[in-house]
């Protein structure tokens, strides 16, 4: 049976553990353990090597979810999740000092797989910070040469994931039927 | 890349345990063990600095202030500033070819210092580095309490076909199953609540001050610094109103009062985001026809995605932002190719025109556009069963 995987990437404490704990169909296996450094002030835990969950499909087929590493310091890990993936789920923070920096460097990271896929970008926090607005990403975003859906995403909220996942895949195909 | 024999020792800045032992492995692995991390900074050859975190340049001063002997490598997504030649950058992500070149200049900067000092300070305390996080957050201003204006931050309502009658309304006098009265189902939003308020909209933001738009319903206020309004009625309410034809509207601007101001400030679930609410006004008032401003015959292209998880979604409302993200297209080509009634695409269009998402082309040569021919998916299969697993549950 084949490998299908949508990865979820972005800075620390953009909530890519919770997102996939949110849509997992089993509890999500974590490798999280307390933070003692910078990551200390955004959140008492983060990911060194990556967060997991599945998603049951009918017919017994799985969709396997995984999370990069919060740190933005390795890229040979990225690698080898990108393998067999579907699609890039972009979760940034908004509370952040630079979210643009921080998209600007995940768009460059996973540039090429975007190139064969497709990204949604979930913007977290925003109730904390409203700026900047999902306009002002827009407009950031216009020079990079792509128009993904970006939306506000409360990533403890099933929905909110669940509709970000579906832009994603409707992304690739809109004929995909409802 | 030839590397020196014997492995470069790195004290590491700015990483917590977890990730030390991260790199440790990196080095070990993917570097093919040309560096090796150790705890006790003072037996280090050179250090590691991560120099996003939050005051890393105070941090980095008080390393080479401490061991102004020693190489620093900074690790940073952004490129060298100026005044950090003497620095070896590293640009994120950490590829092992770009960190095998760093550990190379650092021996051979080590092997060039001939008066090398081994006295060693202590590393900056964790309560240092601690502190420097703070001015990692930007400012954030809770005084405006944004989290208590939920109607902002509440998922919006996901609506498939059985449920559009019913909430949407149904457009009068229009059989939408006749292809020659679906053409002519357009709609005037001037006639409408939702014009009054489009005009108010305009008029806000070009005098850059809140108003208080009367229109013989319930005030609306408008608050365009923060793209809020806020209303005393609920959704139920507006739709009634929506719908209803204005023959001879003559809505009224005043400038909203310290004491009104007092006063919605003590209701903040009753803000709502501007353009979410425009978005489900035009859906409202719209019932499925389409703007009388758009022509029918020539293709329309959305400018960006709406925000789907905080406003109305309509039926296929996400296949038909996806479609026309691609390459404009008549309405009824959208629905003919998603094979979906014409009053989903109108209804759509009609709040993406509200808010300003949607554009027509306008050159003779735009109407000539060949839409892309649409690839097989060959993970179809796939992807219907992922949509159909996130829309049930």
């Amino acid at each position: 049976m084949s490998h299908y995987k949508i990865i979820f990437t972005g800075p620390v404490g953009a909530g890519k553990t919770t997102a996939i704990a949110s849509i997992s169909d089993q509890a999500p296996v974590q490798t999280d353990a307390s933070a003692s450094d910078m990551t200390k002030s955004r959140k008492a835990a983060t990911t060194v090597a990556m967060d997991y969950g599945i998603m049951k499909l009918a017919g017994g087929e799985k969709l396997h979810l995984y999370g990069t590493p919060g740190q933005e310091r390795f890229d040979f890990m990225w690698d080898i999740l990108k393998t067999g993936g579907i699609g890039l789920i972009l979760l940034l923070d908004n509370t952040r000092a630079d979210p643009f920096q921080d998209m600007r460097f995940f768009l460059d990271a996973f540039k090429d797989f975007i190139d064969k896929t497709q990204v949604a970008i979930g913007v977290t926090q925003m109730d904390l910070s409203s700026t900047p607005t999902i306009d002002d990403y827009h407009t950031h975003i216009q020079g990079l040469g792509i128009n993904p859906p970006i939306f506000a995403v409360d990533p403890r909220a099933k929905k909110d994931v669940s509709i970000l996942i579906q832009a994603l895949l409707y992304s690739l195909d809109p004929e995909l039927e409802e | 890349m030839k590397i020196n024999q014997k492995p470069l020792q790195l004290a590491l800045h700015g990483m917590d345990e977890r990730a030390q032992k991260m790199m440790a492995m990196f080095l070990h692995g993917p570097c093919q063990g040309a560096a090796m991390v150790v705890a006790n900074s003072q037996d280090a050859q050179a250090n590691v600095i991560d120099a996003d975190m939050a005051r890393s340049q105070a941090v980095l001063n008080d390393i080479v202030d401490k061991h102004p002997e020693k190489p620093v490598i900074v690790l940073s997504v952004q490129d060298s500033q100026p005044g950090q030649e003497k620095l070896i950058h590293v640009k994120k992500p950490v590829t092992s070819a770009r960190m095998l070149t760093a550990v190379e200049q650092a021996k051979n900067l080590i092997a060039l210092n001939t008066g090398p000092s081994t006295e060693m300070q202590p590393d900056s305390s964790p309560a240092d580095t601690q502190d420097c996080q703070v001015a990692l957050l930007k400012t954030i201003n809770i005084g405006n309490d944004d989290r208590a204006k939920i109607s902002k931050h509440q998922a919006a309502m996901n609506m498939d076909e059985q449920g559009f009658s019913a909430f949407i309304g149904i457009a009068p006098n229009i059989d939408f199953s006749d292809p020659g009265q679906v053409v002519l189902a357009s709609y005037n939003a001037k006639l409408h609540f939702q014009g009054i308020v489009q005009a108010a909209y305009k008029f806000a933001f070009e005098k850059v001050r809140a108003i208080n738009l009367g229109s013989g319903w319930k005030p609306l206020l408008i608050f365009p610094d923060n793209r809020e309004i806020w209303l005393d009625a609920d959704d139920k309410m507006l739709r009634a109103f929506a719908g209803i034809k204005m023959n001879s509207p003559s809505p009224t601007i005043a400038v909203i009062d310290e004491r009104t101001y007092t006063a919605v400030n003590g209701q903040p679930e009753k803000f709502q985001d501007m353009n979410a609410f425009l978005w489900k006004l035009a859906i409202w008032t719209s019932k499925g026809r389409y703007p009388q401003e758009l022509d029918i015959t020539k293709p329309v292209y959305l400018k960006r995605w709406p925000e789907f998880t905080r406003w109305l979604i309509t039926p296929h409302a996400l296949r038909i932002a996806a479609l026309l993200i691609q390459s404009p297209r008549t309405m009824m080509n959208t629905a003919q190719v998603l094979n979906i009634n014409p009053r989903y695409v109108f209804v759509f269009i009609s709040a993406a025109h509200a808010v300003g998402l949607v554009g027509q082309t306008q050159r003779e040569s735009d109407d000539k556009i060949e839409t892309p021919a649409h690839k097989p998916n060959v993970r179809k299969g796939l992807m219907s069963r992922i949509i159909s697993k996130l829309r049930r549950d």
